[in-house]
């Protein structure tokens, strides 16, 4: 958590990218994942009992672990220089695959003889490895997640997100060559959902169906909310925020904002509008990405709540598709909403002794709301 | 099986209030709300009362459905204190200072009592009194013992800086709350609103009628259980049905069809005192309705307006327009507005769109050709298509549509006198509708067998409204109703102010 | 009752054979302006069997006839109930429309029962062009306790008239045995859907629904003046047709597929044959379609042999619309969507090629001053009653990628099917030529 803290309250005003809420650091143009066999603990669940059966793909560490460590959301990926390779371990019994629509991988697709199985080229189960290479990436946010039998797959887990800049700081070129799509900060909500029924079924292969597909857990960024929930770093007053939204479940969420500024909606799927759509909330189907700019004015927590009421979670009447977004300004390390001596006392822990930050965060003027 | 239309007598009554309805005319062309108190600055803020109380609304398949709503309770009241599904339209006006002090008076059955409070999507709110909740400051219930007074009141404080069509709903456990009832909207009139040249943005974007199409569905499985067991009972959890939600029940303002064909306000009957609101649009051929569509609980409808595309002007309360190229003149429409002919209403959004019609195009007369020998039994009354002038402008040069004040404004001249071009079967070939008036011409009528028809007594072109998820357009298994009404174009010789 | 239905259409032919005709003032009738056999086609000039006896004024074969309009198109549809077969194999009673146009009018009412379609008949239209459509109902053969009117709502229509709307409640719907003709100008190029609108809960989840679209003005006269951009559609040495009339050729295309998307609810379906009560409240869609059919029906060519309760034209399927799109890379392909299941939303998803929306609801999307409201983006979200113009450009593809339903719940033929099925196409695209 203070890591998080640090990197949010490094930023300085112009053009460096704030990290997500999934604390995984930035990492290189091969990325090396693996599809493992996880399972998740729904909030108030009792461990060895209500464990809910996973599919994830985790960062590779060289060999297949033993199931049952905690399921998330695949690492967030970030590749820089418009190209991109995964190794894929496959440690499941069963063929698994990625693809990233929105972005076509290089090697033209077989063409078919009789019935698909997965949209892309699937890599055998357990010990099979794979390799996935896209080129020329298109700028935007994606969603990256297995091709195989997706319609069992993807509710497993089996999805994580992956941005491409157009450049630091920058979401998508700029036709008018101005600043319109330049930001500050930026916030990752990825939606998604599980069905306890369909994800505990021994049969590998079934799939979720129109009339038995039924979720009860509902999830940004893996967590159904729980309060008191962590809020999710959401920039500065006076600064500019990219919110990032992805929705990998098989329903349609609509994530609204309270008491603050309008979005500017400005892409969909790694498209750039021709014209921002102003709006207080977003329609996010099945599979759909978002990026809508935002400029908060006050410090505060900002609830962002799925207007489809998908705010249950398991047995418990609250939870789920609510998020707080934190504006506050630079220099609140702790996350009070208010910059003080607490704060400098942990700027010194963090950074130690006698080291001096090439900007003096807490002289940085944001007009009355920040000193 | 087949479920006769208007077979119960529930049905019939609504029916005859429909017909009494469109033969006296309605009431003005604007949207049913309350205004408050106040003339909205920050020390004599716009103020409404509301409390949220507990009782029963009805549906047309002779249903009642516990619910919970928003009572105004200002002095004077506008529905005798009652909760009201949905909540008050509350209508002010752009850059006014508006105060929503909220009360909580349910009290359940089983002896629960849940905290209820308002959020107000696209406003800045300051709330204070009551408890802190999830999303906003929440009222609890009046006779919880030991509460301090002010836990009990929650006031609601914005400036209405943008003129739109917005929503209120409760902002505790929405899920369940606004399921049960509590959701409205809100209208915001631009600044220097006058109703006798109304405007939703200002310039640009003028109309003569509004109608207000607040769009819900409920799922009567959660009302009962929760009247039953209570709303914290795990009785409720164990339905799915806030997971799974599965609504059996569509509501346009807040009724099922054909309740929301009936009057407004009390007049609609006893069945109907907790849904003051009705949906029955109509129009002029040539006039410009604003529809107001709102999608006030949690499921997208697609929203299918027979008769012609509607131009949508607005979302969220935002006009579509670039801003650039200086202020709208009158009647130039917004620059990024476009035209569809189903308005998706998703939860929580709002939509203003623009419908006008006038059967251009058609390539025969709409009014009839008077000699037309098909129609010897019941001819059509002659009539000129006079264009002189412009109608927006009122002088030359012509636009291509009868006059005002003339025997058919707004008549598409090039069509004039053209003839009816197909031959209609014999009736006994015919099934017939309850708004077919028995002629294919607006503003005539034609005989029909006994029994047929009767709902269209003026000859006005007929459009059903309606969600085109046509699993919405019945009442919990029985077929018609749920989210449906007719659109009436009447003739300009119909008086319908 | 699988015995009565046996004995049933047998029956109902000795009484047509006993009685020389339907039952008494029904009339299956046809209205087109220049058809002279009642066919439902305009005949250019007269033949041998079409000239009028007696001839008081000489006419000879090969003369023209004065009533033929280029510009007049007719179509017969039947109307009643059918069989189609769904993607795992399992027969379903539906009703639909079918295409008796160029069926002599005496012969529609034997011909039609059993016949129809899922989807119904495709209609293609010119912008310019009057027409004019032929309702015939012939009944519900295996619901003989059924007297169902039908009607036909051209969805989306701009300034529709009441009279032609095809909406019972405010107009006229067709009884058993007789016709009702429709007249429509097309005025407006674009993408628009057509249905029955009597009982529409339940006869559009049964299955009465299909694509119509108006292609634009602009394919006949080309734009700017130039005739090099006359359409192929039209016989010009344009692109293959303009979406509308976009005055730039900015809605050019090369090949054009219509997309209509659906789904079917069994246990709705299976009462309505066992003549049980309609469960409205339960109705949910096991069988997604896209032109009728589940995958991996969408992509092959010949469509699923009809049930042997049915009567198809063809004498083999009832399901003839695929949903393959293919395409040699360069191609600009337009898809023409529209959805009208009827008891919920689809999300149709494009990941490997980009969808550029040009058109919604039968609109270039354009602002009214002239901006380009045109997008980009890989996936639709489509209500009922919604349609939206697609146009991929396939430059520099190749091999085959998909177009599916991303609520991935309904990428399956019913409950029990295995295998990917349900609400998903391929798009093919071969090596440029």
């Amino acid at each position: 958590m203070k890591k998080t803290i640090l990197m949010h309250a490094m930023l300085p005003v112009l053009a460096i990218i704030c990290a997500v809420l999934v604390a995984s650091p930035s990492v290189a143009q091969v990325f090396e994942l693996a599809a493992v066999e996880t399972q998740w603990l729904p909030p108030g669940g009792t461990a060895d009992v209500d464990e809910i059966r996973m599919w994830g793909f985790i960062e590779d560490t060289g060999s297949c672990p033993a199931p049952g460590s905690p399921w998330t959301p695949g690492p967030v990926l970030r590749p820089t220089d418009g190209s991109l390779t995964i190794n894929l371990r496959n440690c499941l019994s069963v063929p698994v695959s990625i693809m990233i629509p929105g972005q076509v991988a290089t090697g033209t697709p077989e063409p078919l003889t009789g019935r698909v199985q997965s949209f892309t080229t699937e890599t055998d189960p357990f010990p099979a490895t794979g390799i996935y290479i896209w080129t020329g990436l298109n700028a935007g946010t994606f969603i990256y997640h297995s091709g195989t039998n997706p319609g069992r797959q993807v509710p497993m887990g089996l999805y994580g997100a992956i941005i491409v800049d157009n450049a630091p700081g920058e979401a998508y070129p700029d036709p008018a060559a101005g600043a319109a799509f330049a930001y500050n900060n930026e916030a990752l909500l990825l939606y998604s959902e599980i069905d306890p029924a369909l994800n505990n079924d021994p049969d590998t292969l079934e799939v979720a169906r129109p009339l038995t597909y039924s979720p009860k857990y509902f999830l940004i960024n893996g967590q159904p909310f729980d309060a008191p929930a962590s809020p999710v770093p959401a920039g500065f007053p006076g600064a500019r925020t990219l919110i990032r939204f992805a929705n990998i479940g098989l329903k349609s969420y609509m994530p609204l904002i309270l008491n603050g500024p309008y979005m500017k909606v400005i892409a969909e799927d790694g498209h750039p509008y021709p014209y921002a759509k102003e709006q207080y909330m977003v329609n996010l189907a099945p599979g759909k990405t978002m990026d809508a700019l935002w400029d908060p004015t006050a410090q505060g927590n900002f609830p962002i709540f799925d207007r489809s009421h998908h705010l249950v979670s398991g047995a418990s009447s609250e939870g789920g598709m609510l998020a707080l977004l934190q504006v506050s300004c630079p220099g609140d390390f702790d996350g009070d909403l208010d910059v003080d001596g607490t704060d400098l006392e942990l700027y010194g822990d963090i950074f130690g002794p006698g080291v001096v930050p090439a900007l003096d965060v807490f002289s940085l003027n944001f007009g009355s709301i920040c000193q | 099986m087949k479920y006769k239309l208007f077979s119960n007598s529930h049905s019939l009554f609504v029916w005859a209030a429909v017909l009494l309805f469109l033969l006296a005319g309605s009431a003005t062309a604007a949207i049913d709300g309350i205004s408050g108190t106040g003339t909205g600055t920050p020390a004599d803020p716009v103020t409404f009362d509301l409390t949220v109380k507990m009782n029963a609304i009805s549906t047309a398949d002779g249903g009642s459905v516990v619910f919970w709503g928003y009572a105004d309770t200002s002095v004077p009241p506008s529905n005798a204190n009652r909760p009201q599904y949905p909540g008050p339209t509350l209508i002010v006006e752009q850059g006014q200072t508006v105060e929503i002090i909220l009360t909580n008076e349910l009290e359940l059955l089983t002896g629960a009592t849940p905290n209820v409070s308002i959020v107000f999507p696209g406003q800045q709110v300051t709330a204070t009194g009551g408890v802190s909740g999830l999303l906003t400051r929440e009222a609890q219930t009046t006779d919880v013992p030991g509460t301090p007074e002010d836990e009990s009141l929650v006031t609601y404080t914005f400036i209405a800086t943008n003129p739109g069509t917005y929503m209120y709903h409760s902002g505790t456990r929405p899920e369940l709350q606004v399921e049960m009832g509590l959701l409205g909207a809100l209208i915001v009139r631009p600044a220097g609103f006058n109703p006798l040249n109304p405007t939703a943005y200002g310039p640009g974007t003028e109309y003569d009628r509004e109608f207000l199409f607040l769009l819900s569905e409920m799922d009567p499985l959660i009302h009962e259980t929760v009247f039953a067991y209570g709303p914290d009972a795990p009785e409720l959890m164990e339905t799915d049905a806030l997971s799974d939600y599965f609504s059996k029940y569509w509501f346009m303002n807040g009724r099922t069809a054909p309740d929301n064909m009936g009057n407004a306000g009390e007049s609609a009957g006893s069945l109907l005192l907790y849904q003051p609101y009705n949906s029955l649009p109509r129009m002029h051929p040539g006039e410009r309705m604003l529809m107001r569509v709102i999608g006030g609980n949690r499921e997208m409808h697609p929203f299918h307006h027979h008769g012609n595309h509607a131009r949508v002007i607005a979302r969220d309360g935002r006009l579509l327009d670039t801003g650039t190229g200086g202020p709208l003149a009158p009647g130039e429409d917004p620059d990024l507005s476009f035209e569809v002919f189903t308005i998706n209403s998703v939860p929580g959004e709002t939509v203003d769109a623009i419908f006008e019609w006038t059967g251009k195009g058609l390539n025969w007369d709409v009014y009839g050709v008077s000699d037309d020998p098909q129609f010897a039994t019941d001819p059509p009354l002659p009539h000129d298509c006079t264009d002189l002038v412009d109608n927006e402008t009122g002088v030359a040069p012509p636009d291509g549509y009868g006059d005002p004040g003339t025997d058919t404004p707004w008549e598409y001249c090039a069509d004039h006198l053209k003839m009816f071009p197909t031959l209609l079967p014999q009736k006994l070939d015919l099934a017939f509708g309850g708004w077919y008036g028995g002629s294919p011409f607006l503003g005539s009528m034609g005989a029909l067998p006994p029994g047929e028809g009767g709902l269209n007594p003026n000859g006005g072109f007929s459009y059903m409204w309606h969600s085109h998820t046509e699993k919405e357009l019945t009442n919990f298994d029985i077929f018609p109703g749920g989210m449906l009404t007719m659109l009436i174009i009447e003739g300009w010789n119909v008086d319908i102010d | 009752m699988e015995t009565y239905r046996r004995y049933l259409l047998p029956l109902l032919l000795l009484l047509v054979v006993m009685f020389g005709t339907l039952p008494v003032g029904a009339a299956i009738s046809v209205q087109c302006p220049g058809d002279l056999d009642g066919d439902a086609i305009p005949d250019p000039v007269y033949t041998a069997e079409t000239i009028p006896d007696p001839n008081p004024d000489g006419i000879l074969v090969g003369d023209p006839n004065p009533d033929f309009d280029p510009n007049v198109t007719c179509m017969h549809l039947s109307s009643g109930d059918g069989y189609i077969t769904m993607g795992d194999g399992r027969p379903m009673y539906m009703f639909g429309f079918s295409d008796v146009t160029g069926i002599p009018e005496d012969n529609v009412f034997i011909d039609g029962q059993l016949s129809h379609e899922f989807p119904s008949p495709p209609i293609a239209l010119r912008e310019g062009d009057v027409f004019w459509l032929t309702l015939s109902n012939v009944g519900m053969v295996d619901r003989p306790d059924l007297f169902d009117p039908h009607t036909v709502h051209y969805h989306g229509f701009p300034q529709s008239s009441n009279i032609y709307d095809g909406l019972p409640e405010s107009g006229l719907s067709i009884k058993m045995g007789a016709s009702l003709t429709y007249y429509y100008l097309n005025n407006d190029p674009g993408t628009y859907m057509y249905h029955c609108h009597v009982e529409a809960t339940e006869h559009m989840q049964m299955g009465m629904l299909g694509s119509l679209y108006v292609d634009p003005i602009q394919n006949q006269t080309g734009f700017g003046g130039d005739p090099n951009t006359i359409a192929g559609k039209e016989g010009g040495p344009g692109p293959t047709g303009y979406v509308y009339n976009d005055g730039d050729g900015s809605t050019a295309y090369d090949v054009e597929f219509a997309l209509q998307l659906g789904g079917f609810d069994s246990a709705f379906h299976d009462a309505s044959v066992n003549t049980q009560p309609l469960p409205f409240a339960l109705m949910k869609a096991d069988y997604p379609m896209i032109n009728g059919r589940g995958y991996p029906d969408t992509v092959a060519p010949v469509g699923p042999p009809a049930p042997p309760e049915a009567r198809p034209l063809d004498g083999f399927s009832t399901q003839k619309v695929n949903a393959l799109i293919e395409a040699a890379a360069g191609d600009r392909v337009l898809l023409r969507l529209s959805n009208l299941e009827v008891t919920r939303y689809f999300t149709l998803g494009s990941p490997g090629i980009p969808m550029r929306v040009v058109g919604k609801d039968a609109k270039l999307l354009r602002g009214p001053d002239g901006i380009d409201l045109s997008y980009t983006t890989h996936s639709l979200t489509f209500g009922g009653g919604m349609s939206y113009d697609v146009i991929l450009d396939t430059t520099g593809m190749s091999g085959t990628h998909f177009l599916y339903a991303t609520d991935l719940n309904f990428l399956v033929n019913g409950e029990t099917d295995d295998g990917i099925g349900g609400m998903l196409t391929e798009i093919r695209i071969a090596p440029a030529p």
